[in-house]
């Protein structure tokens, strides 16, 4: 276990100052009990932005004079499909660290995001479509932005796909890495693609772009929601991560049993 | 309660509710897994 | 160096010559492929017509796919991968020879197709043309992208429906320039815009995707 950890260490000696101090949380033994104490933080807080967001959402936002109260969905469906396409560039950062420091903890952090990342494109699809066949009388609208949040789907879906069928850990971690830098670096233009597309095709008459015009409030709700998910996301991470560390066998099961349950 | 009444007498309440119930459950389902993984992994710690 | 790229690319081509078979399975099933949608949806002509850009240019992404599995399957297979990693010439441009040589052997016999096929859909001459002058720009980029992914998924079980999965989420904005590339051609407006995009999509590829696709193969062979 020490020879991992000084070897997961092993860039600082080449690295200077702060970044010597940021790196050393590049170990694992480090990181562990300090992800094991942060997670229920980050639980707890996306409680009570949670509640708030919910408060502000359905009991001070205003009726929609076009939408009625159908509109509420926005509520789920904005922070979602905002968290989906969040997380995938947080994990293309740290993939990118991972390529570049050889850090196998930065890897893993983005194997801890993306499921939480694929779920979130699902709620955006899913509220999306619960949305749209009341409004527009169709569950499904070839939306410029539907569209885009369905290929980030199968983005998340291949990078899983992909860790599940290496065996080897630090193959997989690093071809994941990989394929989730160019998978960010083709998202710009998949999403200028589909908008030209959908405005080439369509007469553009349904579009979740043409949002209800936003109430103060109604926008104060969306953000309160959205940093519940964030928040919800860094805590799920945190976990996962643990999970990961011990899975793949930098850690031992045992280690940092003194830190208790599975969020801290 | 005035404002459930007004709220759920606009239509469409179903849809609302199936959107977050959706989103809800997938969440809470990502966290009960999450907890049996971990289970799994820390050699039965609680 | 060109001496070296012309000579890879010359002994792939040779070497897919020799094993033509798997060339003309691949251009089968495009011809096949694309036999399908007029059995599916039906034969009216102003409906042909109007799919046939999108259709064919489907047909061509899912054969370009299915071909890319074999991209570096053979060198794998006989040990002469890990020689090319340890060549000194960067490995990137001695991977820009071998997607040359897979899109000389599956990309260009499929454009060459085009025209006749585009006469099962109604499609004249002229928009049949600038329909191939798209597949012309696009599929050697198909290439480039799909490289990327035969280099992840070298050796893995499963690799070639893996490889389509990673792969065709990232040829959405060919098959949106290229079949609207086509599709403008074919109700008579100016198709140059689509034909741009597709060059930038080009141009971009050929800097990035052999230094991607190099990085995979090291990552998979190490």
């Amino acid at each position: 276990m020490n020879n991992l950890a000084d070897a997961l260490q092993s860039d600082r000696a080449t690295a200077t100052g702060t970044a010597r101090r940021w790196l050393a949380f590049a170990s694992a033994r480090r990181f562990d009990p300090l992800a094991g104490r942060l997670a229920p933080w980050f639980f707890a807080a996306a409680l009570l932005l949670l509640a708030a967001g919910l408060y502000v959402g359905f009991r001070v936002a205003p009726t929609d004079a076009q939408q009625g109260e159908v509109y509420r969905i926005i509520f789920i469906h904005v922070p979602a499909a905002w968290m989906s396409m969040f997380i995938y560039l947080v994990m293309a950062g740290y993939s990118a660290l991972a390529l570049v420091f050889h850090t196998r903890l930065s890897s893993m952090m983005a194997s801890a995001l993306a499921p939480t990342g694929a779920l979130f494109t699902v709620i955006a699809l899913a509220s999306g479509a619960l949305w749209g066949q009341p409004t527009w009388g169709t569950w499904w609208v070839w939306d410029a932005r539907l569209t885009s949040e369905l290929i980030l789907l199968f983005l998340y879906l291949g990078y899983m796909a992909l860790e599940a069928a290496i065996d080897e850990p630090r193959r997989a971690e690093r071809a994941c890495a990989l394929l989730a830098l160019v998978g960010s670096l083709n998202v710009p233009v998949i999403y200028f693609s589909v908008q030209w597309w959908n405005t080439l095709h369509q007469g553009a008459s349904v579009s979740f772009t043409t949002a209800p015009s936003m109430a103060a409030t109604m926008l104060a709700g969306m953000l309160l929601m959205t940093l519940a998910s964030w928040m919800y996301t860094i805590a799920v991470a945190l976990v996962r991560v643990r999970c990961i560390l011990r899975e793949r066998g930098v850690l031992a099961p045992t280690d940092g049993s003194r830190s208790g349950s599975w969020a801290g | 309660m005035g404002w459930l009444t007004q709220i759920s007498s606009g239509g469409h309440a179903a849809y609302v509710a199936a959107a977050f119930g959706i989103a809800f459950a997938l969440l809470g389902a990502e966290i009960l897994w999450l907890r049996r993984r971990w289970r799994a992994v820390s050699g039965g710690n609680p | 160096m060109p001496a070296l790229f012309a000579a890879i690319v010359l002994h792939d081509v040779s070497l897919a010559w020799r094993r033509r078979g798997s060339i003309l399975s691949s251009l089968l099933f495009f011809v096949i492929a694309s036999s399908l949608f007029p059995l599916a949806i039906g034969p009216d002509p102003q409906q042909l017509r109007a799919l046939a850009p999108g259709i064919l240019w489907v047909a061509a992404l899912l054969a370009s796919m299915l071909s890319l599995a074999r991209l570096f399957a053979q060198e794998h297979a006989d040990g002469s991968l890990d020689q090319l990693l340890l060549s000194p010439h960067p490995l990137a441009l001695l991977v820009l020879a071998k997607i040359c040589a897979h899109w000389v052997t599956s990309g260009l016999p499929l454009l060459l197709l085009t025209p006749l096929l585009a006469q099962q859909y109604g499609l004249p001459v002229s928009s049949a043309l600038l329909l191939s002058a798209s597949l012309l720009i696009g599929t050697p980029v198909l290439s480039l992208i799909g490289g990327v992914g035969a280099a992840l998924t070298l050796g893995l079980r499963g690799g070639a429906v893996l490889l389509c999965v990673l792969v065709l989420p990232l040829c959405v904005p060919v098959l949106i320039f290229g079949a609207g590339a086509g599709a403008a051609a074919d109700a008579g407006l100016d198709a140059m815009p689509q034909l741009s995009l597709l060059g930038a999509c080009l141009a971009l590829s050929l800097f990035l995707c052999p230094i991607a696709t190099a990085a995979g193969l090291r990552i998979s062979m190490e």
